[in-house]
C-alpha cells in the first residue's frame, strides 16, 4: 500500500456530549439522523460482520452525500465507539502525514488523549505510582508502549492518534460492532461531533467570538491589546481567535502576548517555551514579566524563605497585580484573559457558596476594571464552553502546554466545580445557563460604594489561577466561622435605640456605655471603602500599602543578612529592590 | 429541694431529660417544640401582629399545603400560633388563614388522590378554610395560559380546545421530555396556580412551607437553570413581581428538625406523606437539575450546615430593585424578563425553520431553555 496523507477521525461520545451539541447546534447539523440511522443498517445488512467492509460503505456513502464542502478528501472522517471497555466512548481525530514531526512511519500510530474532564489514570508496568491525567491534560501513549488506563464514569476524552491509523481503526470498529450499542445513538452523536468539529469548531465559533466582541463593544480601533497568555490552552485560543478575528473582520488592534514569569523552574520555562513560539507562529510581539523583576523575589525564592506551605498566597497575590504591572510597563491599558464559560460559571455558584456576592458580580462581568486603576480586563471567551475550546485547539492543531495544577483545588472551587460537571450532565446547556443566571444576579447586587464591587486584592489567600491550590480546607473553615456567629448571635440580644431619644434626650456622654459601645462596633459596617493607592508602589488599594508590598514587607525583613541590615524607609523600598539585587550578585559571585 | 435525678437535664426547663440536641442546645420535647416554633413565630411576627384598618376584614394570607413534611409542620405551627393569640383578650386581630392544597393526583397520576383527608384536615385545623384545587384548573384561573402552551411547546405537541382542561394539559405536560425541564415547567405552572388562587381571594400574601435546606437546593437550582434574577423572590422574603408577598418562615429550620417537630404530634403523622426518598442508584444524568440540588445540598449539610444555609442568606441580599427590566413579562412565568447589560444573546430562534413565529410567546431566558427541543 502507499504511503497517503492520512486524516481519520474516529468520533464517538458519551451521551453527555451529544446533548450538549444537540441542544445548541441544530443550525449546524450535516447529517441526517434518520439517514444515519438508515445508512448503518443498511451497511450492517450488505456487510454483516465485515467490520472493514461497514466502515467503508459508510465512509463512501458519507462522502458522497455530505461532499466537499465539510468532508474534506485529505481528511476522511470515520466515526467509531470504541467504548466497550470503559462503557464510554471516545472522538479520535487525527489528519498528520506519516512521517511528520518526528513521528516516523516506525509506529503504527501515536496517540494522544485529551482529557476533557474527569481524569484518567495510566498505570507503567514496573512503576509504583499512577500517572495521573486531570481534565485540560494530554495523555501521550507513544506507539508500542503499553500502559494500563482507568477512566472512570465522568471522565470524557479526545483521542487523538497520528499516524497510520487503519489497524487501530477495525479494532475500534469490532469493539462497536459486537458490543452492546444502539446505532441510532451511535450515528446521532457522530452526526453531532462531525457537524460540531468541522462547522462549528471553524466558523461557529469563530462568529460566536465575534458577537461578543461587537455586541458588548469590547474594542476600540486601532486599540493595543495584551493577551494574557500562560501557554494553555484558553489563552492560545484565544490568542488564534483574535488573530482571525482581528484579520477577517479588519478590527484594526494591535495585538501582543504578555506572560506572566512566577520564576518556578522547571514548571512555568516549559510554558514560556510554548508561548514563545505562539509569538512566532502568531507573529505577535511578547513580553514576559517576571516576579524576580517585579518584587525582586522569584517563587522558588519565596518557596526557599517561607517554605512549601502558604506560599500559594504569595503567588495568588503577586499574579493579581502582575498583569496590570505588565500591561502598565507596556503602555497598554486592555488586557483579555482567556477565562471560559465554564470558569465563569465555577466563579459564579463558587462565590454564591462563599456568599461573596462582590466577587460573583465581579467575576461575572465581561469587562472587569476597577475606577483608579485604569487597565481594564476582558473575556472574549466568556460564553465559549471549555469543551469547544478543546476541539478548536484541536482542529486547529495548536501548540499549547497543559498546565494543569496537580494539587487539588480550593474547596469551594473544587465542590463548584463537581456540582458543574454533574450539571453539564443534565442540561449541557447550564454552564451556560448559569453565567446567564450570574449576569442576571450580577446586576442586583447591592454596591456598598458607588457601583464599584470589593476591590480584588481583599480576597481570600490562594492562587489566583483557576487551579488555585489551597490546603483545601476552606469550607470547613467557613462553617465554624458560620457556627460562631450563630452561636453570638443567639447569646445577643437586640438593643434598639428609639429614635426619639437623640431628639427628645440629650444623651450623657459615657453614660449608657454599653449602648454607646454597640453604635461604635456598628460604624465598620456601614463605612464606606475608601480606595488610594499604595503608599509604596501606587497600585490601588484600601489600605496603606497594597495586600502584594505587604506580603514582600514580610519577606523582606526576612531576608537573611544583606535585606535585614537595610533599615529602610517605605520610601527608599523601591530603590532598595536594586540594590538588593546588587547585594545578592555579590553573593552570588562570592 | 431534692431535684429529679437527670443525667442530662434541658437546657431550658431543667425539669425534663433531654432528648434532642438542637444547634448545640440540649432540650426536652416540650422546650424543642417552643424553641423550633420560636423561630417560625418570629418570622411571621409582622402578619400577628398586624392590626387591620378600622372597618377593613382581617387580612388573608395562604398555605399551600403538598401534606409533605414541611408544609404540614408549618401549617401545624401557625395554626396554634393562631389558636394561642385568639385566645388572648385583646390581642391583635393579626390574620385568617387559607390552606390551598393541589390534588396530588393531579400532578403526577402515580400520586394517591387525598380523598377523605380534606375533611380531616379541616377538623384538626379549625381555624383554618381549605380549598383543594386540581393543576388543570390553572387554565380556568389563567385563562392567558391556554394560548401561551401551543407556541411554547412547539410543533410536536397539538392542542386541541376541544379535549377537557385535564387532557390539555396533561398533554402539554407530556410534550416536554427532559427530566429537568418537565419539573421546572410543573414548578411554573405550581407556583402560578398558587398565585392566582390566592389573588382570587384577595390575600395579601403566601406563606410556604420550604426549609432552610430546601431553599439553599432551591438557589442553586435556580442559578443552574437561569433564572438568577428570581431569586429576589424563589427564596427572599417580601414582595413579588405577581403582587403580592411571598413568606418563608421555616427558613431558619433544616428538614431534620421539623422531622424532630413533627414526630412530636401524632396528629401531624396522620397528615404527612413522607417524600419518597431519592435513590442514591439513580444516575446523575437521570435526574433533574432540582433533585440533584436536593442530594447535594443534603450530602453537604451533613458536614457543612452553616455553609449551605448562607447560600439562601446570600441570595436574600439581592435586591429586586435594582433590576433592569423594560416592564416585559414572561408569558409562562409570569416575571419580568431581566434584560441586563452585557448578556449574551442566544443565537436568534430559528426563524426560518419555524414558520409560526409570530406565535412564539415572549419568553424570559429560562422558560425558553425548558421549552421542548432545546434541551
Amino acid at each position: 500500500m502507499r504511503f497517503l496523507s492520512f486524516a481519520i477521525a474516529l468520533l464517538a461520545l458519551l451521551t453527555g456530549v451529544y446533548k450538549y451539541f444537540d441542544s445548541r447546534l441544530e443550525q449546524f447539523y450535516i447529517f441526517d439522523p434518520a439517514h444515519l440511522h438508515d445508512l448503518s443498517q443498511r451497511a450492517i445488512a450488505a456487510h454483516g460482520e465485515d467490520t472493514r467492509s461497514i466502515v467503508e460503505f459508510i465512509v463512501a456513502e458519507l462522502s458522497e452525500k455530505v461532499g466537499t464542502t465539510n468532508l474534506n478528501f485529505d481528511q476522511e472522517w470515520v466515526f467509531n465507539n470504541a467504548g466497550g471497555a470503559m462503557g464510554a466512548m471516545y472522538i479520535i481525530h487525527a489528519s498528520t502525514a506519516i512521517g511528520t514531526e518526528g513521528h516516523t512511519g516506525r509506529h503504527t500510530a501515536d496517540d494522544y488523549f485529551n482529557i476533557l474532564s474527569g481524569t484518567q489514570v495510566a498505570y507503567v508496568p514496573g512503576e509504583f505510582e499512577p500517572e495521573v491525567y486531570p481534565a485540560g491534560s494530554v495523555h501521550h501513549l507513544r506507539r508500542g508502549e503499553v500502559k494500563q488506563y482507568k477512566m472512570p464514569e465522568s471522565c470524557f476524552a479526545l483521542e487523538y492518534a497520528r499516524g497510520w491509523i487503519p489497524p487501530m481503526l477495525f479494532f475500534g470498529y469490532a469493539d462497536t460492532f459486537s458490543s452492546t450499542l444502539d446505532f441510532p445513538t451511535l450515528w446521532a452523536t457522530s452526526r453531532i461531533t462531525g457537524r460540531e468539529m468541522i462547522a462549528n469548531a471553524l466558523k461557529g465559533k469563530h462568529s460566536e467570538v465575534h458577537e461578543t466582541i461587537i455586541s458588548n463593544s469590547l474594542f476600540t480601533r486601532g486599540e493595543r491589546i495584551a493577551i494574557g497568555a500562560s501557554g494553555g490552552k484558553d489563552s492560545t485560543v484565544l490568542a488564534s481567535v483574535l488573530k482571525t478575528l482581528n484579520e477577517r473582520h479588519d478590527y484594526g488592534l494591535d495585538l501582543c502576548l504578555l506572560s506572566i514569569d512566577e520564576g518556578i523552574k522547571g514548571y512555568r520555562d516549559d510554558s514560556l517555551e510554548t508561548v514563545k513560539r505562539n509569538a512566532v507562529q502568531y507573529d505577535m510581539s511578547l513580553v514576559i514579566v517576571g516576579y524576580g523583576e517585579l518584587y525582586g523575589w522569584t517563587m522558588d525564592q519565596v518557596v526557599e524563605q517561607i517554605g512549601k506551605k502558604g506560599n500559594c498566597t504569595y503567588c495568588g497575590v503577586f499574579r493579581r497585580q502582575a498583569l496590570d504591572r505588565g500591561a502598565e510597563r507596556l503602555g497598554i491599558k486592555h488586557v483579555v484573559t482567556g477565562h471560559n464559560a465554564d470558569d465563569v460559571a465555577e466563579t459564579v455558584m463558587m462565590n454564591l457558596l462563599r456568599g461573596d456576592l462582590p466577587r460573583l458580580s465581579r467575576g461575572t462581568n465581561i469587562v472587569t476594571g476597577s475606577s483608579s486603576s485604569d487597565i481594564k480586563r476582558s473575556k472574549p471567551l466568556k460564553y465559549a464552553y471549555e469543551k469547544e475550546i478543546v476541539l478548536y485547539a484541536h482542529h486547529k492543531q495548536l501548540d499549547y502546554f497543559s498546565t494543569e495544577c496537580i494539587y487539588s483545588p480550593e474547596a469551594f472551587r473544587g465542590s463548584a466545580r463537581t456540582l458543574i460537571k454533574d450539571l453539564e450532565k443534565i442540561r449541557p446547556s447550564s454552564i451556560l445557563d448559569i453565567v446567564r443566571s450570574g449576569e442576571e444576579m450580577a446586576t442586583l447586587v447591592p454596591m456598598a460604594d458607588g457601583g464599584q464591587p470589593a476591590p480584588e486584592e481583599t480576597s481570600v489567600g490562594g492562587c489566583g489561577s483557576q487551579n488555585g491550590r489551597t490546603r483545601g480546607s476552606e469550607m470547613a473553615e467557613m462553617e465554624k466561622t458560620l457556627a460562631q456567629n450563630e452561636v453570638s448571635a443567639s447569646l445577643e440580644t437586640e438593643i434598639k435605640l428609639p429614635s426619639q431619644q437623640t431628639t427628645a434626650a440629650v444623651p450623657l456622654p459615657k453614660a449608657n456605655t454599653k449602648k454607646q459601645k454597640k453604635m461604635v462596633q456598628q460604624k465598620p459596617f456601614t463605612k464606606k471603602q475608601v480606595l488610594g493607592k499604595c503608599e509604596r508602589c501606587g497600585y490601588i488599594t484600601s489600605q496603606r500599602w497594597c495586600h502584594a508590598c505587604t506580603l514582600l514587607e514580610g519577606l523582606n525583613k526576612n531576608r537573611p543578612k544583606t535585606a535585614i541590615e537595610m533599615d529602610i524607609s517605605p520610601e527608599e523600598e523601591e530603590s532598595s529592590t536594586t540594590l538588593r539585587k546588587q547585594m545578592e550578585q555579590v553573593q552570588l559571585a562570592g | 429541694m431534692p431535684g429529679k435525678e437527670l443525667s442530662g437535664p434541658c437546657m431550658d426547663c431543667r425539669d425534663n431529660e433531654a432528648i434532642f440536641l438542637i444547634r448545640s442546645r440540649h432540650l426536652c420535647r416540650d422546650c424543642y417544640t417552643r424553641f423550633v416554633g420560636y423561630k417560625v413565630l418570629r418570622r411571621t411576627e409582622q402578619y400577628r401582629l398586624r392590626r387591620s384598618v378600622t372597618g377593613a376584614a382581617r387580612g388573608k394570607l395562604l398555605l399551600p399545603l403538598s401534606c409533605g413534611l414541611a408544609s404540614s409542620v408549618l401549617l401545624h405551627m401557625i395554626h396554634t400560633q393562631m389558636k394561642e393569640q385568639r385566645s388572648r383578650p385583646h390581642a391583635p386581630e393579626g390574620f385568617d388563614l387559607h390552606v390551598l392544597i393541589i390534588d396530588p393526583s393531579s400532578i403526577s397520576s402515580s400520586n394517591t388522590p387525598l380523598g377523605e383527608a380534606l375533611e380531616s384536615l379541616q377538623q384538626r385545623f379549625p381555624l383554618a378554610s381549605f380549598t383543594q384545587l386540581s393543576l388543570h384548573t390553572i387554565f380556568e384561573l389563567v385563562p392567558d395560559l391556554r394560548d401561551v402552551t401551543p407556541g411554547y411547546a412547539g410543533e410536536d405537541f397539538q392542542d386541541d380546545s376541544k379535549l377537557s382542561s385535564k387532557e390539555r394539559l396533561d398533554a402539554f405536560r407530556a410534550s416536554i421530555l427532559s427530566n429537568t425541564s418537565a419539573a421546572d415547567v410543573d414548578s411554573v405552572l405550581l407556583t402560578r396556580l398558587i398565585v392566582a388562587f390566592a389573588k382570587s381571594i384577595n390575600c395579601f400574601g403566601i406563606i410556604w412551607g420550604d426549609s432552610d435546606d430546601r431553599l439553599a437546593a432551591k438557589t442553586l437550582a435556580s442559578v443552574a437553570k437561569g433564572r438568577g434574577s428570581s431569586l429576589t423572590w424563589q427564596v427572599s422574603d417580601g414582595m413579588t413581581p405577581f403582587g403580592l408577598e411571598f413568606r418563608f418562615p421555616l427558613r431558619d429550620l433544616f428538614t431534620a428538625e421539623l422531622q424532630n417537630y413533627a414526630d412530636s404530634f401524632s396528629e401531624l403523622a396522620d397528615i404527612i406523606i413522607p417524600d419518597a426518598p431519592l435513590s442514591d442508584s439513580i444516575l446523575t444524568k437521570n435526574l433533574s437539575i432540582d433533585q440533584l440540588m436536593l442530594r447535594y445540598v443534603s450530602s453537604q449539610s451533613a458536614k457543612y450546615p452553616g455553609v449551605m444555609s448562607n447560600v439562601t442568606r446570600t441570595a436574600n441580599k439581592l435586591q429586586a430593585s435594582r433590576m433592569s427590566t423594560d416592564g416585559s413579562r414572561c408569558a409562562l412565568c409570569d416575571t419580568f424578563i431581566c434584560n441586563s447589560k452585557g448578556i449574551y444573546i442566544q443565537t436568534p430562534q430559528p426563524a426560518t425553520t419555524e414558520p409560526k413565529d409570530s406565535s412564539l410567546p415572549e419568553l424570559c431566558y429560562a422558560c425558553d431553555r425548558s421549552r421542548p427541543g432545546l434541551s
